[in-house]
């Protein structure tokens, strides 16, 4: 590193940043006025939601027997409440309605003219429609046999239908309390419910720690993208732009190295990342000054010199990692067209470990402070709550100027690559037709598969009962793609859907294999819920879906264990392996099919146990270089699914159950990687 | 001004035929339509459900001081709450500064006596800039609400009430609409079909003019045999089709996706709020979107041939982009009326048109202000361009691709 | 001393997913005497920019050596890069710089001695007549100004070695010429030039010694005499052609 050249560069890359008018508008000019813009478009949409609820008055109507009761009750509520002056109703009492008496209530409702109208129902009909519908979910507390009921009919898809008719049901459950306890007043018991074991809050944190905590939650996201989008500006042109002007070639046969160049690049970017948070920093300040942006109550921002200079520390590393990735997308690209192609996605995934702070009860104090960017997220949030952990900040700093310098690395590598510097000399894929281009396009029939498994499947009714969804995914889109695949690019099937025979070892290992792999898949799949635990009502309502009731075993080991077996081997571990195999490293190779394989059983909560499956049969199919073993594992593992499935009380296994699958399943691999007989490469 | 329709055909399958080939623009146009919105929405949701799970999962670690006697129910009630933990601590508090202890519950003798002889009041301590102090501290308040109408209930049945009596009655909620969701989703929508709208004109409106001029196939195709008219009305209408194209396919790719990815998320409580969008909207919504995509194909054609290339174009189309979304953030509302005098506003009048529309709301005085209003802003930003073309400066592409130049010069006379 | 630059079984291959490996470059070997103008003469895809890509360092050799000035393009690119000049028609400028400011930062970069910078870019702008717009910003200037400028920055370090890979690609007459006198005035001044082309008359009138280069082979490396000499052709055409009929024959 030559530190007077890196001085040099980084002066003619600022030079020329300045000197790019437009560059420099997009970068930072735009943002700062947008920012206040679309904050002001925020206010005044919540404000004039507010208006709009408090300001207008709604009409409703009564009906059914005991209406008068009702309208008396209202009515004696929303005096009493007049008269109190306290704050807990205060909503209630802004808010104004007034009865009125169409003909067809219903009708009226659905023309408009009212908002809501309240049905009473007699006890004794209510016991009877109730013994119709007696599916009703709500468990804990019940209705009475012979207690009336009052029925508040809304339309839900209009907003002043909804709000009106959720404060009616507060108005009434306040009024159905005060009768009640009424009731009780004439045997002695003279109470207001607020008075019955009263609660009083003594809350410990500052008006400053809270706001800090509010404000830390959302401010490392929100500076991440500003970082992201006026980077992105500067870092496109930097490369990207370079190589399409051709002054990039220039520039390398000159004497400094592809380290400094890459190393003065990556510093442009990165004081233009921080140029930008700092003066977004000081427009939200400003803007907080002039009150265009809705505060909450107690707002109250304390940011000591000490901390802010804390808050720094972490911010610079941020910005360079931030510059580094940016960077990384301008050095791949060939163009600033390509290169802007490319932000997007990489844009959506850097946001998400900037999310780390909003997730509740992530402590700095954990795994989070080796996560670049999610460990700056959670510390700056500490920080601003006033309680910042001096040792974990020395670690988060750390990470991140490791991972930044790594980046950076890893941008001069690709400066590095003659693929990338040199425009492609031969493009020859698409001439010669066949294997080659079918490597070439391999991912694009998946992708397209993707759709079709869930566009397709999932919205036509024709396919909507299991059978026929399984047998239109399997043989349809799984086997038909195969079929077709070989067909258009007019490849050897044997070779293509890897049909090779194995040591018959390897099967002895296999037959080990299947039960200790299904408990090791069971035992990822607890680690992952303890570590994010699904909500229970979400996994039972995804695990309704797949396995019917009361279809005899044989069919179920039928649809669910030997098709998806065949079918799916032979695309993803035949297919997508051959078709990818001279681009990746088996390394790669076996995440990446993995994934892809997890992606196609979509629900979040399953991606991770089957992309573990998935993970383990490439391997295999890597080591055999064949994918009948796989199958026999596939199909083996979807069995014991069938049969054990709802039989098999998870609670009961402990760890050990586990560790000794685990245990065995190593051995098998082991065995099978002993025997192993993979296809020549390259 | 010559417009030969055949030829206008030819050049504009030609221009459509180099899209689809054209990374960029299938990436822009048809691919990201289809995944994106589907994709985030999916995100969000898991995200959300994530988090809650999170939330149920985490357990709160509370101290409890001085129960009274009386009140052993209660205790055993936060004994067997699986989501609270009960501690000790010599200094209650400032554990809860530490993040050690979540709540402190002190039970202290009642503010009155009101004919309740057990009654007491309680102090609750916490640290509300905790997210799990918090928590903590909401689980003790609805532990202690149950408490007390559950106390209340048990009084009542002793001084003789019934139970029936003391529940006095039930109070229930019944929605007439099936589709709960829409109303969200609609106030979202408009901002996704313009965001669509104008991702999917912006690529195909630099790469048909700028892009030309930067591989210079701009001078091939202007000296080819047909009027510069016929040239352009194609490129013009083959932009407006890729806007057309993107905006259809990601309304097409949000009910598809609405229906099936994330079903299982919108099905709690009762009914079956599916997201459809009524079928007889679909003439109106259909030619909503075809004007605005005229509309903004116009405007984005106008300034990016302005530009020498690639990159230039984008940042002269780029503020054209945020002047169309921004205005739409402050139709956020909802409930915000179709009058006819919002009717008279281009863009934001289709926006709130297709919106009600999808909410099955006709105001047709509006509407036909609104096609009025869309078809005139159409022929104005055609003039304009025409006017432009006419220039011969133009055709050469000086300016430096600045359109201000052009304006200024224009203006002044020369 | 060693010739300055030296190359020895210099080869090149990339490898392409679809036909597996292309030799673009198969193991050629030359050297270049101090003072003269070397060229290789072959036509559109023979090999001659990625020979000379690799001699600036841009592309690794996948084997075989080359030095110049004694540094090997391997294991010393940055003193290659110190030693040498390149220009190539897809060597561009950057258009928001001025010319002097150009000058300056390719004389700076390539660390030439900072006290005698400023001099070195005076005399350049007097040396090439770019007097009247060296103040002005390079996307302001006609082709044939940038084509100086362009040269100018190649040089604007001193450098021992020069290459020129087609640089009169894309000029009209008078900048072409005034592209060969420049580079007949550097050899006047002592510099050691490697100079590409596929035109035949340019080869003719500049080249002390020609490679003809085809399919990524040198076939003949001779002066111009020589070469007429030993295919008893007169014209460098007839010539070139001959030689090349040849290569393809012994293939």
């Amino acid at each position: 590193m030559n530190w007077e050249l890196i001085r040099l560069l980084f002066l003619h890359e600022a030079r020329m940043l300045v000197r790019a008018r437009r560059t420099v508008v997009m970068a930072i000019v735009l943002p700062a006025i947008i920012m206040p813009l679309m904050l002001y478009a925020q206010k005044y949409s919540a404000d004039r939601r507010e208006r709009l609820l408090t300001g207008t008055i709604y009409r409703y109507a009564i009906t059914g027997e005991f209406a008068d009761r009702v309208r008396l009750l209202i009515d004696q509520t929303r005096k009493s409440l007049s008269d109190a002056q306290d704050d807990e109703f205060g909503r209630l009492r802004q808010f104004r309605f007034v009865e009125t008496a169409p003909a067809d209530v219903r009708a009226s409702l659905a023309k408009h003219e009212i908002q809501f109208y309240i049905e009473t129902i007699t006890g004794g009909e209510a016991d009877k429609s109730r013994n119709e519908a007696s599916n009703t979910q709500e468990a804990e507390p019940r209705r009475l046999r012979g207690v009336p009921v009052i029925n508040v009919v809304y339309s839900g898809d209009r907003i002043a239908s909804d709000v009106a008719h959720s404060r009616m049901l507060e108005l009434l459950r306040l009024a159905r309390q005060r009768d009640s306890l009424a009731l009780l007043a004439g045997r002695g018991v003279a109470a207001d419910a607020k008075d019955i074991f009263a609660v009083e809050d003594a809350n410990v944190a500052t008006a400053g720690q809270i706001t800090g905590s509010l404000v830390g939650r959302f401010l490392t996201l929100f500076l991440v993208m500003m970082m992201l989008t006026g980077g992105a500006v500067a870092a496109m042109d930097i490369i990207a732009g370079e190589k399409e002007r051709g002054t990039l070639e220039t520039l390398l046969t000159s004497a400094a190295g592809r380290q400094e160049i890459v190393a003065a690049k990556q510093l442009a970017i990165t004081s233009v990342a921080l140029v930008i948070t700092l003066l977004q920093g000081l427009n939200f300040f400003l803007y907080v000054r002039l009150k265009v942006v809705a505060l909450p109550k107690n707002f109250e921002l304390q940011l000591p010199t000490g901390m802010a200079l804390a808050l720094l520390l972490l911010f610079i590393p941020l910005a360079a990692t931030i510059g580094s990735v940016l960077l990384m997308i301008s050095a791949y690209a060939k163009t600033y067209k390509e290169a802007q192609m490319y932000f997007f996605p990489v844009y959506l995934i850097s946001l998400v470990p900037s999310l780390a702070s909003v997730m509740p009860g992530i402590s700095l104090r954990s795994a989070i402070a080796l996560v670049p960017v999610a460990n700056v997220s959670v510390a700056a949030r500490e920080i601003l709550m006033g309680r910042p952990d001096v040792m974990m900040i020395g670690i988060t700093f750390a990470v991140m100027s490791i991972t930044a310098a790594y980046l950076m690395r890893a941008s001069a590598r690709l400066l590095s690559r003659e693929d990338i510097i040199v425009p492609a000399h031969f493009e020859a894929a698409e001439f010669l037709g066949g294997a080659a281009l079918f490597q070439k396009r391999v991912l694009r029939w998946f992708a397209l598969m993707w759709v079709v498994t869930f566009a397709v499947a999932l919205n036509v009714p024709v396919l909507a009962t299991f059978r026929r969804q399984l047998l239109f995914n399997e043989i349809v889109v799984m086997m038909g793609a195969t079929v077709l695949i070989l067909k258009v690019y007019r490849l050897n099937p044997i070779e293509m859907l890897s049909l090779r025979p194995v040591r018959p070892v390897v099967w002895i290992a296999i037959l080990f294999a299947i039960p200790s792999s299904y408990l090791t898949t069971l035992g990822v799949f607890q680690l992952v819920n303890t570590v994010m635990p699904a909500p229970q009502q979400l996994l039972e309502r995804f695990a309704e879906d797949v396995i019917p009731k009361g279809m005899p075993t044989w069919q179920l080991l039928l649809y669910i264990a030997l098709l998806p077996a065949v079918c799916e081997e032979l695309a993803f571990r035949g297919i997508l392996l051959n078709g990818l195999r001279r681009k990746l490293r088996p390394a790669g190779l076996i995440l990446g099919i993995g994934l892809i394989f997890g992606l196609f059983h979509v629900m979040l909560y399953r991606i991770a146990p089957t992309a573990v499956l998935g993970i383990i049969l490439t391997a295999i199919a890597l080591m055999t270089g064949s994918v009948l073993p796989g199958m026999l594992l596939h199909a083996g593992n979807n069995a014991m699914g069938v049969v054990l499935g709802n039989d098999l009380n998870l609670y009961v296994l402990r760890w050990w159950h586990f560790l000794a699958a685990f245990t065995i399943f190593g051995l098998s691999l082991f065995i099978i990687y002993r025997n192993r007989t993979p296809l020549p490469t390259r | 001004m010559v417009l030969n329709w055949n030829d206008v055909g030819i050049l504009y399958q030609r221009e459509l035929r180099s899209a689809l080939r054209d990374r960029t623009i299938v990436t822009n146009s048809v691919l990201l339509p289809i995944f994106l919105y589907p994709l985030l929405i999916w995100i969000v949701y898991s995200a959300v459900t994530f988090v809650s799970g999170q939330n149920e999962g985490l357990k709160s670690r509370i101290m409890l001081k001085d129960v009274p006697e009386a009140h052993v129910r209660l205790k055993q009630g936060f004994e067997k709450d699986r989501s609270i933990v009960l501690g000790s601590s010599l200094d209650p508090r400032d554990d809860i500064r530490q993040g050690l202890l979540d709540a402190l519950v002190e039970f202290l003798p009642p503010k009155s006596n009101l004919g309740i002889d057990d009654n007491f009041s309680v102090r609750m301590t916490f640290d509300e800039s905790r997210d799990s102090s918090d928590r903590a501290r909401s689980r003790i308040a609805e532990k202690i609400t149950n408490y007390r109408e559950d106390f209340l209930e048990r009084r009542a049945v002793q001084s003789g009430i019934s139970r029936e009596q003391f529940q006095n009655f039930w109070i229930d909620d019944q929605n007439l609409s099936s589709n709960q969701q829409i109303s969200a989703f609609t106030i979202m929508l408009p901002i996704f079909f313009i965001i669509m709208l104008a991702v999917g004109a912006m690529h195909p409106a630099i790469d048909s003019t700028a892009g030309e001029r930067e591989n210079s196939t701009w001078e091939t195709i202007m000296t080819a045999a047909t009027s510069r008219t016929s040239i352009l009305v194609a490129k013009y209408l083959y932009v407006a089709t890729m806007s057309f194209i993107a905006a259809f396919l990601n309304l097409f790719a949000m009910m598809v996706s609405m229906g099936t990815v994330l079903a299982p998320f919108f099905q709690t409580g009762r009914g079956n709020s599916s997201l459809r969008i009524p079928l007889e909207s679909a003439p109106l919504v259909l030619v909503g979107a075809a004007l605005l995509a005229l509309f903004i194909s116009a405007g984005m054609m106008i300034l990016a041939s302005f530009a020498r290339n690639y990159k230039e174009g984008q940042s002269m189309v780029g503020p054209f982009y945020i002047a169309l979304v921004l205005p739409i953030l402050f139709l956020q509302t909802p409930d915000f009326a179709f009058t006819p005098r919002l009717a008279l506003i281009p863009v934001a009048n289709v926006v709130m048109m297709i919106r009600e529309a999808v909410q099955g709301v006709y105001h047709w005085r509006s509407i036909g202000v609104t096609l009025a209003v869309e078809c005139v802003s159409i022929i104005v930003a055609v003039r304009i361009a025409v006017l432009i073309i006419q220039h011969e400066d133009f055709a050469i592409g000086t300016y430096n691709g600045s359109f201000g130049k052009f304006a200024k010069e224009w203006l002044l006379g020369k | 001393m060693s010739a300055p630059v030296l190359v020895r079984n210099l080869a090149k291959a990339f490898y392409d997913e679809g036909r597996g490996e292309i030799k673009a470059v198969d193991s050629i070997s030359f050297e270049c005497h101090e003072g003269e103008i070397f060229g290789l003469l072959g036509a559109n895809g023979a090999g001659k920019t990625t020979t000379l890509r690799m001699l600036s360092t841009i592309l690794a050799p996948t084997s075989g050596t080359a030095t110049i000035m004694g540094h090997d393009v391997v294991h010393d690119p940055e003193g290659v890069r110190k030693n040498l000049g390149f220009y190539s028609a897809t060597t561009a400028l950057y258009p928001r710089l001025t010319t002097r400011e150009t000058i300056e930062f390719f004389a700076r970069i390539n660390q030439y001695p900072s006290k005698r910078v400023p001099e070195r870019v005076e005399y350049l702008i007097h040396r090439f007549g770019l007097e009247k717009y060296a103040d002005a910003r390079i996307e302001k200037l006609s082709s044939g100004m940038k084509q100086k400028v362009s040269v100018a920055r190649t040089v604007a370090h001193d450098p021992a070695i020069l290459i020129f890979d087609e640089p009169t690609v894309g000029l009209d007459v008078l900048n072409a010429l005034d592209v060969q006198e420049t580079i007949g005035e550097l050899r006047a001044e002592g510099k050691t030039i490697i100079f590409s082309t596929h035109i035949m008359s340019e080869a003719e009138r500049l080249c002390d010694r020609i490679a003809i280069i085809h399919g990524g082979q040198i076939l003949a490396t001779d002066t111009l005499a020589g070469l007429r000499e030993i295919t008893g052709q007169h014209y460098l055409e007839d010539i070139f052609v001959l030689f090349v009929k040849a290569g393809q024959e012994t293939v």
